[in-house]
């Protein structure tokens, strides 16, 4: 590889990290509930060699009951040992593997095309990539789980070569994006026999039986705990079937169970189209923005032209890996499909890096078309008026992720538990009871807050202490030390003295409190009032 | 003498009529529309009652004159509607080709819909699809019937409709500048400006009036919100000390123009057609037109891309979502309505490249497969749930209106 490349890969690499790392750790400007749970899940791993449930080095760990999957929690102890439990350590080991993508989408890149020219901007386009970003910036398996298929992506079309190191490294990576992982679960299985299938006649046997040997070898484990354990019990949480639109809307509650089947399918078709709608390719896909208003899809607007461009290209010329990048793109959106989700942008991450490759591909098009325009004051014209362009949408998507994403969706990342649990854990002593309602939310109290797990990551609860305490669980009621996790009824709560209450305005309204009871308010960035701490009086 | 003329017109009818029937085409045209009304029967079978406002002619409502269009005038504009795309299409296709268009217009949910709930819009198509007859009819030898039909589409749309004010005049224009067909236009131009001088005259005369259906009809300039969030994302930017990069880049013209092309791609994304995403009439699950149309149409419209020559012809096509492009929400299914001939043309030329292609013969199995189960599925769901959707929609009084 030449020095020039090396020095191009080396800058954008540390630009991107620049990207990833910047503040991560106030912005998003919490933790939400998924990285508190890996996060104290690696404290208890770290301290005890068992998770808090006290189950010694889980392959699975049960969690707030649904079951994570186990790279991501164990990859957090070294730097949770390291940076101790904070908010920079829990996104530490996303922000890295993020930056660490970067060259691995190069050789991704490298191992597709022999195009320098595609290779350089999509290099470019994902070091900047909104989506990459979002996803780098906080704890997120879906993000290390594409890190994992891309290896596996690279050596898989190596195979080709008949090196059967290749075979192997590429069963070993893709068997591991599937630990990472859901989505990476079904779609390595549905694309490997999909692309089998098509490539049939093509494929090297040695090397195939090499990569389906190690793939079965070391997916043993995750296939034993599917079947007989509780790795795919988060599967069968958000199934499609438990949508609350198609639940509603489509069956009516069950109304009439025949003919449900094909509707659920007629649905899901739906639901899987609803990925190539241009308010979530281009405008609002990250939803990094008040519900109804623009903000930043997951890609940039200035790739919409390069995209179409791109994909004119795929299906004009007869490019090697063709059938390999539109398999990746429409296999890689089924999993997200099958979810109860209308757009969900972490499961479909995995589709990325072949989206990338086309508007790449585009890109290069479009600076032919310009480079062939004959009148020289049009040709800069466009070049101009389309740098401006590129300009206006780089700098409007850094005022969202720098300005409005921290205020306006503070809410979704569980702002103002962090400050409601750090008071309650330095006044603790003070009171006989802390009780906390789990319900939450502006408009109304949808959101379920897990504040529990915020309570043992902010107060740094002993993991043994907290395995052998004694935790009484009963009807929408969880209670361990000090602590009762329930629904606060202000009427009859109110007399209880000695006992502190922590709730959204919601349970405890404004309008019933005595100014006195009421000891802190906690507001949203965007000066709504989220939660409050009282006490009887 | 009388008599003998008498006579001789009901035997030229007579005549008329048993050369219908026994060509076969007509046949098949005549049991498509019978299927189609049976159709249309079904779903208001199963819709009712809805208790629907009767609708007025843009003119009528200018000169202040409560005239509406009769509840059955929608069904027989519906039965016009048929047979203009049937005409159309033996323009565009061979004669033998020219009935797929026709069929899946008769059974697409989106007009069916939209007759059961008595919409103006399929009065509208009517008027635009005698237009786009007549002008085909210019460039072929009956130039003299193309005039007329030409001529009479476009001015009655002037009287029935405010919306025919903002995207007719830019498909004439786009007809005689862009496409070069001012010689042949120029006749039915003529005609046109003649007999709408009296709709001038009243819409000068009753500007209050034009004003109140300006802003009934286009709600996107209403819309209040927009500016709204440009001043909440301007304030919060000022807050953080980036006043001016927010005064350049978060400005009103920007944000507007931003949501102006979500909207255009969001009507001109096939999702919305062949998916109920943008449920129709506010509430159905049956889609626009069957997915499983989707094959065909993706297939046509790869081909005509890649034709600089039909291009030309789909951009002008575009034009017809401004309608729903002026409206307050995103996509108004209601004001699409006039792309979906051009959709159902698409498909239609989609499907005869697919059959004549015996690498994609897969493709169209696996299309008539998703066709025939999602109506069979669709018949079923409206039978046994849209009722209750509809009600849940619009509560105990069944009415629908225009909110």
């Amino acid at each position: 590889m030449n020095k020039k490349i090396v020095i191009i890969l080396a800058v954008l690499t540390l630009f991107g990290g620049f990207l990833r790392f910047y503040n991560n750790y106030k912005n998003p400007i919490s933790l939400n509930i998924d990285e508190v749970s890996y996060g104290y899940s690696a404290y208890s791993i770290l301290k005890t060699a068992h998770d808090e449930n006290g189950e010694f080095l889980p392959l699975f760990f049960r969690s707030t009951g649904d079951y994570k999957n186990p790279f991501l929690i164990y990859s957090l102890v070294p730097a949770i040992a390291l940076f101790g439990l904070n908010e920079f350590s829990v996104r530490f080991t996303t922000a890295l593997f993020g930056t660490l993508s970067i060259p691995i989408f190069f050789f991704l890149l490298k191992s597709l095309t022999k195009d320098r020219r595609v290779i350089l901007i999509g290099s470019i386009l994902f070091t900047i990539s909104p989506w990459h970003i979002y996803y780098s910036r906080f704890a997120s398996e879906a993000l290390i789980g594409l890190f994992s298929l891309m290896l596996g992506m690279i050596f898989f079309i190596k195979i080709s070569k008949e090196k059967k190191i290749y075979a192997f490294l590429s069963a070993v990576f893709l068997a591991l994006s599937m630990y990472i992982y859901h989505s990476e679960r079904l779609f390595v299985f549905l694309f490997l026999i999909i692309f089998f299938i098509l490539n049939f006649r093509k494929i090297k046997r040695l090397e195939t039986i090499l990569f389906i040997l190690t793939l079965s070898i070391v997916l043993v484990p995750l296939i034993f705990y599917s079947i007989f354990g509780t790795a795919n019990a988060r599967a069968g949480m958000v199934f499609l079937s438990q949508d609350i639109e198609y639940t509603r809307y489509v069956i009516l509650d069950h109304l009439q169970r025949r003919g449900e089947s094909l509707l659920l399918l007629l649905f899901w078709i739906k639901r899987y189209l609803n990925y190539f709608q241009p308010d979530f390719l281009f405008f609002n896909g990250l939803n990094m923005t008040r519900s109804g208003t623009l903000g930043v899809g997951v890609f940039y607007l200035f790739e919409f032209l390069w995209l179409l461009l791109g994909i004119a290209e795929i299906i004009r010329k007869q490019l090697v890996n063709r059938i390999f990048i539109i398999l990746w793109i429409l296999i890689g959106i089924i999993p997200a499909s099958l979810t109860n989700n209308d757009q969900s942008t972490n499961r479909t991450l995995l589709i990325l890096p072949p989206i990338i490759f086309i508007v790449s591909l585009g890109a290069v098009k479009f600076l032919e078309i310009v480079k062939n325009v004959k009148n020289s004051s049009f040709k800069y014209g466009i070049v101009v008026l389309y740098s401006v362009f590129i300009v206006v949408v780089l700098l409007r998507a850094f005022l969202i992720f720098a300005i409005h994403f921290p205020s306006q969706r503070g809410e979704a990342f569980m702002e103002g538990t962090k400050e409601t649990v750090l008071y309650a854990n330095n006044n603790k002593d003070y009171y006989n009871e802390i009780v906390y309602d789990p319900y939450r939310g502006i408009e109304a109290p949808y959101i379920v807050n897990i504040p529990y797990m915020y309570i043992l990551f902010y107060s740094k609860y002993d993991p043994l202490t907290y395995q052998r305490d004694d935790k009484k669980y009963g009807q929408e009621r969880f209670s361990f030390n000090k602590y009762t996790i329930r629904r606060i009824n202000w009427r009859e709560d109110r007399s209880k003295k000695g006992v502190l209450f922590i709730g959204s305005p919601w349970s405890l309204p404004l309008n019933d409190l005595q100014p006195d009871e009421i000891l802190k308010k906690i507001y949203l960035s965007n000066g709504d009032l989220a939660l409050l701490i009282v006490s009887p009086k | 003498m009388i008599f003998f003329r008498i006579s001789s017109s009901v035997t030229s009818l007579l005549r008329a009529l048993r050369q219908i029937l026994l060509s076969s085409k007509l046949r098949l045209l005549i049991l498509i529309i019978g299927l189609n009304q049976i159709f249309i029967a079904f779903i208001v079978k199963e819709l009712y009652p809805i208790h629907l406002p009767l609708q007025k002619l843009f003119f009528f409502d200018l000169i202040e004159l409560n005239v509406y269009i009769p509840e059955i005038g929608i069904y027989l504009v519906n039965i016009f509607n048929l047979i203009l795309i049937w005409l159309i299409s033996k323009q565009l296709f061979s004669s033998n080709k020219s009935l797929i268009p026709v069929a899946l217009f008769a059974f697409s949910p989106w007009s069916s819909y939209l007759i059961v709930t008595q919409s103006m819009n399929i009065y509208l198509l009517c008027l635009i699809l005698m237009s786009a007859l007549g002008f085909l009819l210019i460039k072929s030898r009956k130039r003299l019937l193309g005039v007329i039909l030409f001529a009479l589409g476009v001015i009655l749309s002037f009287y029935s409709s405010f919306l025919s004010f903002v995207f007719l005049p830019i498909i004439l224009g786009l007809i005689l500048f862009k496409f070069n067909y001012i010689k042949e236009i120029k006749t039915s131009f003529i005609l046109i400006l003649i007999f709408c001088m009296p709709l001038i005259f009243y819409f000068f005369r009753n500007l209050i009036g034009v004003k109140n259906i300006y802003e009934r009809q286009i709600t996107f300039f209403s819309d209040s919100s927009l500016i709204a969030v440009v001043n909440n994302f301007q304030g919060n930017t000022k807050k953080a000390g980036f006043g001016l990069l927010s005064k350049a880049i978060e400005n009103k013209y920007l944000y507007i123009s931003e949501y102006s092309l979500l909207k255009i791609l969001k009507n001109l994304t096939p999702t919305t057609y062949f998916t109920s995403q943008e449920k129709l009439v506010g509430f159905s699950f049956s889609p626009p037109i069957l997915l499983g149309f989707l094959i065909p149409f993706l297939y046509g419209i790869t081909i005509i891309i890649f034709s600089p020559t039909l291009r030309k012809y789909l951009s002008l096509s575009a034009v017809l979502i401004i309608p729903s492009f002026l409206s307050k929400s995103l996509v108004d299914m209601e004001n699409l309505i006039f792309l979906e001939p051009i959709i159902i043309l698409i498909i239609s030329f989609g499907l005869i490249n697919l059959k004549s292609n015996k690498r994609y013969k897969g493709f169209l199995y696996l299309t008539f497969v998703l066709i025939l189960i999602q109506l069979i599925v669709i018949i079923f769901d409206i039978n046994q749930r849209e009722y209750l959707r509809f009600v849940r929609f619009y509560g105990a009084n069944l009415v629908i209106g225009r909110p």
